[in-house]
């Protein structure tokens, strides 16, 4: 599972330097040669489709945007973050007791009802006790499976009616946020139409569109330069907003503290309690810096504050090729599937090399290492190991190998892996030509070869607890069919796929391990399957 | 050196291994493969506990203990001991949650209506206040007591009758 968990051991080298793990790789095929690209070299673009990921409801940017990217019915667990769930479960006839506490918390300040549903079937004002639920009544409550935190001991009532409508905290300033954005909103665009009047002066006495005196002329200069139509509403938009004060005696400082009420200094602070000087903190009862952070509205010092987090919309991503900006990458729109329709992943493309045996390491020495190249790709490839020396590649990126790694056969010797099939069940086994390698290529299953080579260490004393480090390159020629850029597909439609052969160079960068095998790490010996496999080819 | 086992416990058959002074309480549930060990002093087990599958409980010296002093195990009422739970806690009180493949260690208190979550390794010297929980590596208390898994034990005892053989019971 080297793609997955050891991802780091084998590094690939990116276009733009960097070394990355396969798994972490994308190429484009519409550059030539064909580019490997990690993440921090492509175009990242984020879907306009926004959706939850628990409950699939989805909308569009503007809808999230007014509430806050939040999704009203799925919550997370304030104390561990995982999903909460809500519990059914059917009330006991009411004791005395169990009452008072709800009373409490509904007195609350802090606590607003968020769904009409659960106030209309619950007629209780915050004066009166709520209405008991009758007995045998189901009530429902949010519960994290994980921590076994419930809505219960925040003093949430549980909710009587369909699963929703839970009292959650309201930001106590949320009407002098909403005043700031207001006013910040008629600054913007009053700074944006000044902008604009000195970009393009004559633009004032001609715009007519925008100060919207005369709508005949508006329509007619807007189809003139094809303004579409949302750009119109646009403009329409800014106009009427900077129409307002556009006294040119009233600067934009004056007219934003007409909109806003100016902060109030705070002069003193309520003193700390005497307690939290002379008490020991108890660990239990306050929160940890990310329950803290999770809910930047409250920051909850107290275990006893943490309220439901609303679980946030997500949307999904696609890349592309900051080169030739063609796609690398492209989820399906559906936001149920996790499919993609355009999956351009290294992986799919570059033969994966893994470690397959690690040896007693020995200074100086050659030691023997079993490496296993993977083929992923939908044809076969035809791969061949360069040795390297070159001084340009080994400094890349801070990479500073501690080991030589030599492949000991022909220089001219080129391997074909095969496509992966999984129609047929393959046995190990090697080829008439593969034997011929004397031993270099010692196992050949389906889409997967072991190569023999060997790693000598050269580190001195005071790097003995280093990694034991080498570089190497791997020369693949894959057959892909010929790709015209769609401008020119217009133009030239092509019947039939040409296939060519393009050889690339991958510079791969393999980290073993340390040198010194100690802290349960292991020798990792030739699997059985290896010797199988060659013995099964010699009886052949 | 004996093991007593109250009328109406249901101790499975199959891989239970139960060595040394073991006193088994009421209707309480053992799995198979379970291992009770009583080296350094008996272990006795209160009523409807629900012991699972894998699990060590075991009562042995710490290192540097003076092995001539036997101390006694007790484990309460209405325990629940899930899948590959390891524990050496020397007092454990009632309607407790050890999670699956939990650890406790010898010097731990574990009081009332504890739960310890999945993987919790709990090795210090303490009491653990009335209803903490521990997850992760968060810990706090928990207003109430966690939902009795009473129904589960019984689900459980008529259940396991069908394809299990129990040990004889010999204390009434």
């Amino acid at each position: 599972m080297a793609t997955l968990i050891d991802a780091n051991k084998v590094k690939y080298l990116c276009s733009c330097k960097r070394l990355k793990p396969l798994s972490y790789l994308y190429y484009c095929k519409y550059c030539k040669p064909f580019t490997l690209k990690c993440k921090d070299c492509v175009i990242h673009e984020i879907d306009q489709k926004f959706f939850c990921a628990n409950c699939f409801d989805n909308k569009v940017q503007k809808e999230v945007m007014s509430v806050k990217y939040k999704c009203a019915s799925c919550f997370n667990c304030p104390v561990c973050k995982n999903l909460l769930l809500i519990r059914a479960s059917s009330i006991k006839p009411p004791k005395d007791g169990v009452q008072s506490p709800l009373a409490v918390s509904q007195s609350s300040p802090a606590l607003v009802t968020q769904t009409p549903n659960a106030s209309s079937s619950n007629p209780a004002t915050p004066q009166q006790s709520p209405q008991a639920p009758q007995q045998g009544q189901k009530v429902f409550y949010l519960i994290c499976v994980f921590c076994r935190w419930t809505t219960r001991d925040v003093g949430i009532p549980d909710v009587t009616s369909a699963p929703g409508g839970w009292k959650l905290q309201e930001n106590p300033h949320v009407k002098r946020i909403q005043e700031l954005t207001e006013g910040y909103k008629v600054i913007a665009a009053r700074e944006k139409l000044e902008k604009d009047r000195k970009k393009y002066p004559n633009l004032k006495r001609r715009s007519l569109y925008i100060s919207g005196s005369s709508s005949s002329s508006s329509i007619l200069h807007a189809d003139k330069y094809g303004i579409l139509a949302p750009v119109q509403k646009r403009l329409a938009a800014t106009a009427s907003i900077g129409n307002q004060n556009l006294d040119p005696q009233i600067t934009m400082e004056q007219q934003f503290r007409s909109l806003v009420k100016p902060a109030q200094t705070v002069d003193s602070f309520e003193e700390l309690p005497e307690d939290f000087f002379a008490n020991p903190p108890n660990i239990n009862s306050i929160t940890s810096i990310n329950q803290r952070h999770a809910n930047p509205d409250f920051q909850p010092s107290k275990a006893s504050e943490l309220y439901p987090l609303n679980k946030f919309y997500q949307s999904k991503e696609s890349k592309r090729c900051s080169g030739c900006e063609h796609n690398v990458l492209k989820p399906e729109s559906n936001v149920i599937s996790i499919k993609f329709k355009l999956h351009q992943m290294a992986l799919f493309l570059v033969p994966e090399v893994r470690i397959m045996t690690i040896p007693k390491w020995t200074l100086n020495e050659e030691n023997e290492v079993i490496l296993s190249i993977t083929n992923r790709y939908e044809s076969d490839v035809t791969v061949s190991f360069v040795n390297i020396d070159n001084e340009n590649v080994l400094n890349l990126s801070g990479f500073k190998p501690t080991a030589k790694i030599e492949f000991k056969t022909r220089d001219d010797l080129s391997i074909v892996i095969d496509r992966q099939d999984n129609s047929k069940v393959q046995q190990a086994q090697l080829k008439q030509s593969d034997l011929e390698t004397n031993g270099f290529l010692c196992f050949r299953r389906d889409n997967k070869i072991a190569v023999k080579c060997t790693v000598t260490p050269f580190l001195s004393n005071t790097e003995i607890k280093d990694h034991v480090k080498c570089v190497f390159g791997l020369k693949c020629s894959i057959n892909m069919p010929e790709i015209s850029s769609p401008q020119v597909q217009g133009s030239t439609p092509t019947t039939k796929e040409n296939f060519v052969n393009s050889v690339i160079t991958h510079y791969v960068f393999v980290d073993f391990g340390p040198l010194r095998l100690e802290d349960g790490l292991k020798v990792v010996p030739t699997p059985r399957f290896i010797d199988d496999c060659l013995k099964a080819s010699l009886n052949k | 050196m004996s093991v007593q086992i109250t009328n109406g416990a249901l101790v499975c058959e199959e891989k239970v291994e139960l060595i040394g002074d073991i006193t088994i309480g009421a209707r309480t549930l053992i799995h198979p493969s379970v291992k009770i060990i009583a080296e350094a002093g008996p272990i006795i087990i209160g009523e409807n506990n629900l012991i699972e599958e894998q699990t060590i409980i075991i009562n042995r010296f710490k290192e540097g203990d003076d092995e001539s002093k036997m101390k006694v195990m007790i484990i309460g009422d209405n325990n629940v001991f899930e899948v590959g739970t390891y524990s050496e806690a020397l007092k454990v009180g009632d309607n407790n949650i050890f999670e699956c493949k939990s650890k406790i260690g010898r010097e731990v208190t574990i009081s009332n209506g504890c739960i310890i979550g999945a993987m919790c390794s709990l090795d210090t010297n303490e009491i653990l206040q009335d209803n903490t929980i521990i997850t992760g590596n968060q810990r706090r208390i928990a207003n109430e007591k966690p939902q009795s898994q009473l129904s589960q034990l019984d689900f459980l005892s008529k259940l396991l009758t069908n394809f299990q053989k129990f040990k004889k019971t010999n204390v009434k």
